[in-house]
């Protein structure tokens, strides 16, 4: 080993990560490590000895762009422990703050964070990107402000809305409400077609970049999909490598991962332990659902198909799979809305003893809350594993495939140009390093 | 021409980052050149030596490069925000000091420096803040206020009510109940009545003690008041907290 390259700190991802790069003396790359730098804040602690009522409050706080899920999962996971049914009209808001949430964060992603790379490459600020596309960033940050102003509507605030209690919601969503979704929902029409159109461009100029780049071999595990995007509830899927499908519990993904300590990160390395660390890694997100059974009907989802396949490794597909699921997601509200709700939404929900584990589709994948509950409904032990937890191998591996295509005959010079293309890889799966190390440092080591 | 601003985020969620680009297309028009944003930007177009006029800061000290983070960084700024409970009080983040301090167990990623620190708290121990806007996340609105006040160097503007004052439920009048043993209703019971005001109804709602400023945004959504912004007597509006804390954190860590 003659070099080592360190991205000090990758731009354009929720919290803080690096990569270093390990160089052999011809300047060939012999080895990646992703660092997640960013040291748990111990969720698992500060749940523990709280009366379960608050935990899905505090559980928004975990992550400040897909707070919602977390929220969710925290009240799905108390309400599988206590037994308790949510009214159908509850689930139903449920759904719509989770669609509302996706949309927002995949608006984010494709237009500020990874936008500006895939459409020029190298570029890396949003006004790179405004000089030679005006109209993108506008139509990203109007999409964006409309997954907000329905969360907003729904739920009083944008950020770390915390409706959501064990037993269902605790605001009705009246006609005029409902309204000012749907007026928001037409408006989205002419900013989804121009991110269409983005993914579009995308896909006709650089189709071998899109293809190749950074990828890796992996399982997939994602929600059932079926005609719409499923996030709330379906059975777990885990797509195998040879395109074996098996069927799984929550309890059944606790069971079958290990998760593996490194020296050199602050998030632990999950697998699937009957298939070892190399052969067992699995990726979740935008790209494990759009290939699990999803029958959706728009042009991306089309053109997706179309170009990577029926089924695909390339990591690069998850920035055009979230382009097919913003539309789902207005799709999905819209449907929500016109199925109509009512005023039954909250059940009471009666404490007793026990553990409770649900999952939740996050805007970046699967995520798992599972609780440990007294008789008294204080909380004993908590875990959670975020979607970003999932893909800390899958990450590193991108990085380094994508490492040896960009540094292939540099003879191991690296400049600020070449670091932002490596980074690229580690974008498409959009990393939320403060999800990541939730309840990392000083997670249980067997499931409870 | 405008007015050079930096965010840096610690230990934290992005939820404030994220609450600054809720303020939408105004950010990008107002005279706001962003020239230090981790979150949009790759840092080479931007190094801690820009100069900077407003440095915004999200969450807590949780690392020794966090505190190496904000020494380095708060000289260079003319005015210095702190924005979310995390970076004002120590949050959410904070909470963690309360069951154990942190250890890292044995095999521990625990480099020189990203070292965890001894103890969480907000960065106020070690800079001068000149402003703090609290909330978890604090509203767009208050933040695009105070931003835009320091732009065209205006005052800046003071919240001395509480998030009480701008509900419009129904109260009596009379000095709110304490439910008999203490027992507050919690989530787990019904949903509560939305015109009435949750503590006449025996639900714990922290609005009376809250700083305002949200336009009571939750309790208009049927959810009673958690105190995201902190109470209202630690400080008015957005003036400077009392050395006290400062002292106390500085205490801890000897």
């Amino acid at each position: 080993m003659s070099k080592v390259i360190t991205i000090d700190n990758v731009a354009r991802l929720e919290g803080h990560a690096s990569v270093t790069l390990y160089l052999d003396k011809d300047g060939g790359v012999e080895k990646a490590e992703y660092l997640a730098t960013e040291p748990s804040r111990g969720f698992d602690i500060i749940f523990k000895g709280k009366h379960a009522s608050e935990v899905p409050m505090l559980a928004a706080r975990i992550c400040g762009i897909c707070y919602t899920a977390h929220n969710i999962c925290a009240c799905k996971a108390l309400e599988d422990a206590w037994e308790t049914p949510i009214p159908d009209s509850a689930k139903k808001i449920r759904e719509l703050l989770l669609f509302a949430n996706t949309l927002a964060s995949h608006a984010l992603h494709t237009f500020f964070l990874a936008g500006p790379g895939l459409l020029i490459e190298g570029a890396n600020t949003i006004a790179d990107l405004q000089k030679k596309y005006p109209d993108f960033p506008e139509a990203g940050i109007e999409l964006r402000m409309i997954g907000q102003q329905i969360s907003e509507i729904i739920a009083g605030r944008k950020v770390h809305t915390t409706i959501a209690v064990p037993g269902g919601v605790l605001g009705v969503l009246e006609q005029e409400k409902q309204d000012n979704i749907m007026k928001l929902l037409d408006s989205a029409s002419e900013p989804i077609e121009i991110m269409e159109d983005y993914s579009h461009r995308i896909l006709s100029d650089r189709k071998d970049y899109m293809l190749s780049f950074g990828m890796i071999e992996t399982h997939f595990l994602a929600l059932k999909q079926s005609k719409r995007l499923e996030l709330y509830d379906n059975p777990i899927e885990l797509l195998m490598k040879n395109g074996k499908v098996d069927i799984l519990t929550p309890t059944q993904i606790l069971e079958r991962i290990t998760e593996e300590k490194k020296d050199y990160s602050y998030v632990r390395h999950p697998y699937i332990t009957d298939l070892g660390s190399d052969n067992g890694q699995f990726r979740t997100g935008a790209l494990a659902r759009i290939q699990e059974d999803a029958s959706w009907d728009n042009p991306t989802f089309h053109e997706f198909k179309k170009i990577f396949g029926t089924f695909t490794q390339s990591t690069m597909g998850y920035d055009i799979a979230r382009v097919a699921e913003m539309v789902e997601c207005i799709k999905g509200m819209k449907n929500i809305i016109k199925s109509g709700l009512d005023k039954d939404i909250k059940n009471v929900a009666h404490q007793k003893d026990g553990i409770g584990v649900a999952v939740v589709e996050a805007p970046r994948g699967l995520l798992l809350h599972q609780y440990e509950i007294d008789s008294e409904g204080i909380v004993r032990k908590a875990r959670v594993i975020a979607p970003t937890t999932f893909h800390q191998g899958s990450i590193e591996r991108s990085t380094f495939e994508a490492a040896k295509i960009v540094l292939n005959g540099k003879k191991g010079k690296c400049s600020d140009e070449e670091k932002i293309k490596i980074e690229q890889a580690i974008r498409a799966y959009d990393p939320c390093m403060s999800c990541a190390g939730a309840t990392q440092l000083r997670v249980i080591k067997k499931p409870i | 021409m405008g007015i050079n601003v930096s965010t840096i985020q610690l230990g934290g969620c992005s939820g404030c980052h994220v609450s600054i680009l809720d303020i939408g297309k105004d950010l990008f028009k107002g005279g706001i050149n962003i020239v230090h944003s981790y979150l949009l930007m790759d840092k080479v177009t931007a190094t801690i030596e820009a100069e900077t006029d407003i440095l915004i800061i999200e969450g807590a000290i949780l690392t020794n490069r966090d505190e190496d983070l904000v020494k380095c960084m708060a000289p260079h700024a003319k005015k210095v925000v702190a924005i979310g409970s995390c970076a004002c009080f120590g949050g959410i983040a904070c909470l963690g000091n309360l069951e154990t301090p942190f250890r890292p167990q044995k095999g521990d990623f625990n480099k020189s420096d990203h070292k965890l620190h001894p103890l969480v708290c907000s960065p106020k121990a070690f800079i001068d803040v000149d402003y703090f806007i609290s909330g978890c996340p604090p509203p767009a609105n208050v933040i695009r206020d105070v931003l835009f006040a320091l732009v065209e160097g205006k005052p800046v503007p003071e919240i001395a009510h509480t998030v009480c004052d701008e509900c419009d439920r129904e109260r009596t009048g009379e000095p709110p109940p304490i439910p008999p043993g203490g027992k507050w209703k919690t989530a787990l019971d019904e949903a509560p009545d939305p015109k009435k005001c949750f503590l006449e109804q025996g639900y714990l709602c922290l609005g009376r003690q809250t700083i305002g400023g949200c336009n009571a945004s939750c309790i208009k959504a049927n959810m009673p008041c958690e105190g995201c912004r902190g109470p209202i007597l630690l400080h008015r509006g957005f003036k400077k907290f009392t050395d006290e804390e400062k002292k106390e954190i500085l205490r801890c860590l000897k």
